[in-house]
């Protein structure tokens, strides 16, 4: 499975999958986020493998 | 994914620009569209004395940044809001990032002077962003006049101007409309001219930068700002530029061409009275800010 961590510190685990699948699952626009691996930026179309971690930082800031 | 300009691995995608970009090249977009909006809206000179902004956020810290790097004489301007431990979070990074860099800053402590947001908030009963707004922009307008600084940038981006655009515009309000505009000249004799270099620039664009050169800033959101408006505009055109890229900055320059010619300067210096607490120019006897701070003492 891939680990997922968020800004918030929440966590969770989904199938191995390109990015882009990845941010669809979760409801997520490309245009909203950047997903990282290892502290690298990943482009929408990298495949995560099962047992990496990446982590998907919301950039959207309100107020 | 390749970059367009030297066909190694991309780091990341704009779709509106159809392009991918490695670090070097996506270094050296950010820094020309900055450029581009800096020269198109003659904004300042290289030898004007600028004030950034400074939140702690990836935006103002990017900002900061790239005029560093060009060159220009800045100053960061910061101020601790009073907000517990949000205020505390930001103003470390501020100030770790001026000591890696060794920037000049400017810090106003809201706590040492009495009137923290929440604190002036409560006992005025206002809307805190409201309360936030009026207080920022004294401070702004006042530290830049006794700083004797040209001009003061802040690291508003595309998505901020064009949700506010769509605010405005879904208010049919015509004067601020009109003053969405990334160069605000300068007013009476005190007021500077306020100018905003990352408006061809994404919010994700931004973020990309701060993670590629290790601008380490402050990802929670301020606790006050929940449930803002703003956020219901930038969600609706993400939604459009999701499905249409290129549309959110087409909507936003072409707003620009439109309102290219009108006259933004506030008003003559006659026009303006000085305030009789603070000293600094008002439409009225007492400036709003004074008004309001006199509320809560």
């Amino acid at each position: 499975m891939v680990k997922v961590e968020f800004t918030d510190g929440k966590v969770e685990e989904m199938s191995p999958a390109p990015v882009k699948d990845i941010l669809r699952k979760l409801n997520l626009k490309e245009s909203t986020t950047l997903v990282t691996r290892d502290g690298e930026l990943l482009t929408h179309d990298i495949y995560v493998y099962d047992g990496q971690s990446i982590k998907i930082i919301n950039v959207v800031s309100g107020g | 994914m390749k970059c367009v300009k030297c066909k190694g691995d991309a780091v990341i995608n704009i779709r509106r620009a159809n392009a991918a970009f490695c670090k070097e090249h996506f270094n050296e977009y950010f820094t020309e569209q900055t450029l581009k909006a800096i020269k198109h809206f003659r904004m300042f000179r290289k030898t004007d004395k600028i004030m950034v902004c400074v939140s702690g956020g990836k935006d103002s810290l990017v900002l900061w940044h790239v005029l560093h790097k060009l060159g220009c004489d800045v100053t960061g301007m910061y101020i601790d809001l009073g907000i517990n431990g949000y205020s505390d979070r930001s103003k470390d990074k501020v100030n770790s990032f001026a000591e890696r860099f060794g920037l000049k800053t400017i810090i106003v402590d809201l706590r040492e002077k009495g009137h923290p947001i929440p604190f002036v908030a409560r006992k005025a009963k206002r809307e805190d962003c409201a309360v936030c707004g009026t207080i920022k922009r004294y401070y702004f307008n006042k530290t830049a006049y006794d700083g004797g600084f040209d001009v003061v940038a802040t690291g508003h981006n595309l998505d901020d101007e064009a949700s506010r655009l769509l605010a405005n515009i879904m208010h049919w309000d015509d004067e601020y409309m009109n003053n969405t505009y990334p160069v605000l000249p300068a007013g009476g004799k005190m007021l500077k001219k306020k100018v905003k270099p990352l408006v061809r620039l994404t919010e994700r664009e931004t973020a990309a930068f701060a993670i590629l050169n290790g601008i380490d800033y402050v990802m929670e959101e301020c606790p006050m700002s929940k449930g803002a408006t703003s956020l219901v505009f930038k969600d609706a055109l993400s939604t459009i530029e999701e499905n249409m890229p290129g549309s959110e900055i087409f909507f936003y320059t072409k707003f620009l061409e439109r309102v290219k010619d009108i006259d933004r300067s506030k008003t003559d210096s006659d026009e303006m009275k000085i305030c009789q607490t603070c000293g600094m120019e008002s439409f009225m006897d007492k400036c709003t800010f004074c008004r309001l701070v006199e509320k809560v003492k």
